[in-house]
């Protein structure tokens, strides 16, 4: 595994590596693509503003504005467990270039981010640079940061 | 398991409904309209109806003059925006501005008013900031801050409900907010249940005689209109959320005995960023583009036929009825266009008054059998028309009289035009007309039963005007059926209120 993530949380520390593919759907995931990068910049990733432990944070890594719309898949994508307040992970070995991270809390554990009737969510979520939209969806212009002259996202759960 | 896909469009999909924030490209260090309102102002008297209030609360007790009917009991409340200026920003429409809601009561020859502003959490959000920062129906104001959902920046400011024993104040586009019905004290965000939470009520939900509660609302970013059918302790019965792309912004709708009945006026939304028009700035307009009809049963929240008509643009019906055998016919004031709502309603925050085409009293058939909809001038168009209700009794069912503001449709629009109050009686024919003195502007006049007389005869009409010259807001009474023998009863509040939307009247029998 190229990438080696590590998720401390802020009550006691705790290191997991995660396989990817584990969370946001499995088949399109380019897990070949992401073991064969070579990369070597650090991002540390707070996700802030957790108000409840009772599900698990879902996050994608992003690299175009394609996979961002919704079309391609991800660099990777993975499960770290919630803690009450914020959880830090460290992502180590990214290749150089663009990225934009979306991250959702499941507390229900169906694996989904719910949402009401109209599709609004129901569950905590969040997004790099805290991209929010006007009247619409935040934008993949919104949402970017380059490595390695970033070296920290700190992303509010809405 | 979630596709990334799915997530990604589940995530879209909810901000586009809802989520708002990061605006404004239109800086400047003063801000131009709040320059030029405050300058016309001076000059302009009837500027006075787009004036913020001075304080968060009114109170006051005046004597009524002229005669108040014995058995007329009861509140009327009433909402609209108040709040056009937020710092030195001034809000680029009539309908961005935090609602004000009021209470008018008589008792004992004397009337108690109260007014308050609606603590909402837009409001809240924007006093701590100490600045406009929310994004607005027809504003964008500079360095906006995040947003998303619907009711973070909801300013409650168009109507009001009396339902199952609650008051709440109405906006279009998300959740109602219940307020105190006795010092108007904004109790907070009020949900039909958990599963509802946040979904957009229309400020003019139709209520039949037995409490039964019909509402849409739209959720235009998701190109879905919600569907709303209560119980009369406010209970959800059912609830759809309808997919109807391309959407447009409905304010309005119709309730029979079997259909809802939608008007999607070519009001398109197609964009999701606006540099400096709010929400409204959205939308494209297509006059070449029919108005879509779409006929909805009511008992299974499906749409059974879609009917077209031309292009036009309507904020208010008065009522609508089916006669069992698929013919539905609805009245309403049908605006060519919707340049009063873009120029019009917005010019006159930066304290000009730009003209436009009247609305007209029309009604409509929808024959659902020969797959037919069509429209019939109703009265004289000379005569232009807003604000129309019809007696809270008749709902859904054939309605003898109408009473709306009226004014000259037959030159070009002046501001304060539509001062006369009309009671258009469907049945008799008979169009009765109380004009107001020169220097009012009325606002919305409701028709209220007698229960001492016959169904569709008799009543009052009740309603509020500003009078710009002697700077005060009246409340009067008529006899529904002698309107053009002016007020049988008039009282003058010590101050003058910014000109407001719509209310409901409450009769003290059901108030508890």
């Amino acid at each position: 595994m190229a990438i080696r993530i590590s998720a401390r949380f802020t009550a006691q520390a705790f290191r997991v590596t995660v396989a990817l593919g584990l969370s946001f759907g499995l088949g399109s995931m380019p897990t070949a693509a992401v073991a064969e990068s070579s990369g070597s910049n650090a991002l540390s990733i707070e996700i802030v503003n957790i108000e409840k432990t009772s599900g698990p944070l879902r996050l994608q890594i992003l690299d175009s504005e394609a996979a961002f719309g919704g079309s391609g898949g991800s660099v990777a994508a993975f499960i770290v467990p919630a803690a009450e307040g914020s959880v830090e992970i460290s992502l180590n070995s990214l290749p150089a270039g663009e990225y934009a991270i979306r991250v959702m809390q499941d507390l229900n554990g169906d694996g989904e981010l719910g949402t009401n009737a109209i599709g609004m969510p129901n569950e905590p979520w969040g997004i790099s640079n805290d991209a929010v939209g006007q009247f619409g969806p935040p934008s993949w212009a919104d949402a970017r940061f380059s490595l390695p002259e970033t070296t920290r996202q700190t992303i509010t759960l809405r | 398991m979630i596709s990334r896909r799915d997530f990604l469009s589940r995530i879209a999909s909810a901000s586009a409904a809802t989520t708002f924030g990061l605006a404004g490209s239109e800086a400047f260090a003063a801000d131009a309209w709040h320059a030029g309102y405050h300058s016309a102002a001076k000059q302009n008297p009837w500027l006075l109806a787009y004036r913020s209030p001075e304080r968060e609360h009114f109170q006051a007790e005046v004597p009524v003059e002229g005669q108040w009917p014995k058995s007329l009991n009861g509140v009327l409340y009433r909402n609209g925006p108040a709040q056009h200026d937020v710092g030195d920003f001034r809000y680029r429409h009539w309908f961005d501005g935090d609602g004000l809601v009021q209470r008018f009561e008589v008792k004992d020859g004397r009337l108690f008013h109260v007014g308050r502003m609606v603590q909402t959490a837009k409001r809240t959000r924007e006093q701590n900031l100490g600045r406009a920062a929310l994004p607005a129906f027809g504003s964008t104001p500079p360095d906006g801050v995040g947003v998303t959902k619907a009711d973070d920046l909801n300013p409650a400011n168009i109507s009001m409900l009396w339902h199952h024993q609650r008051l709440l104040a109405l906006w279009e586009a998300g959740s109602p907010h219940e307020i105190s019905a006795e010092d108007l004290t904004t109790v907070g965000v009020h949900s039909f249940s958990s599963e509802t939470a946040g979904l957009p009520f229309s400020a003019h939900p139709r209520v039949e005689p037995d409490g039964t509660l019909w509402n849409f609302g739209y959720a235009s970013g998701s190109g879905r209109i919600v569907l709303w059918h209560l119980d009369p302790d406010g209970r959800v019965e059912k609830l759809k959320a309808l997919p109807v792309g391309p959407t447009s912004m409905p304010h309005d709708f119709i309730v029979t005995g079997r259909y809802v009945v939608l008007l999607l006026a070519p009001l398109h939304r197609e964009s999701d960023r606006s540099t400096d028009r709010g929400f409204l700035g959205l939308h494209q307009w297509h006059p070449d583009l029919p108005t879509r009809v779409l006929v909805i049963d009511k008992n299974r929240f499906e749409v059974v036929r879609e009917l077209e008509l031309p292009a036009q643009w309507i904020f208010h019906f008065g009522n609508g009825f089916d006669d069992g055998n698929g013919v539905i016919r609805f009245d309403a004031a049908r605006h060519a266009n919707p340049d009063v709502m873009f120029n019009t309603l917005s010019d006159v925050m930066r304290g000009r008054w730009t003209p436009s085409e009247h609305a007209r009293w029309y009604e409509y058939t929808l024959d659902l059998n020969k797959g037919r909809a069509t429209e019939t001038l109703a009265l004289d168009s000379s005569l232009g028309v807003e604000f129309p209700t019809v007696n809270g009794s008749e709902i859904g069912i054939p309605h003898q009289r109408v009473v709306m503001l009226s004014g000259d449709a037959s030159r070009e629009s002046r501001p304060g035009d539509l001062s006369q109050v009309s009671c258009w009686n469907r049945a008799t024919g008979k169009l009765g007309i109380y004009r107001y003195p020169d220097d009012h502007m009325a606002e919305e006049h409701l028709l209220v039963s007698d229960p001492s007389a016959e169904v569709g005869q008799g009543g009052w009409i009740v309603g509020t005007a500003l009078d710009c010259a002697r700077q005060a807001t009246c409340l009067s009474v008529f006899a529904a059926d002698r309107l053009a023998d002016g007020p049988l009863a008039q009282a003058t509040l010590p101050y003058a209120l910014p000109l407001g939307l719509h209310g409901t009247f409450v009769p003290k029998t059901t108030n508890g």
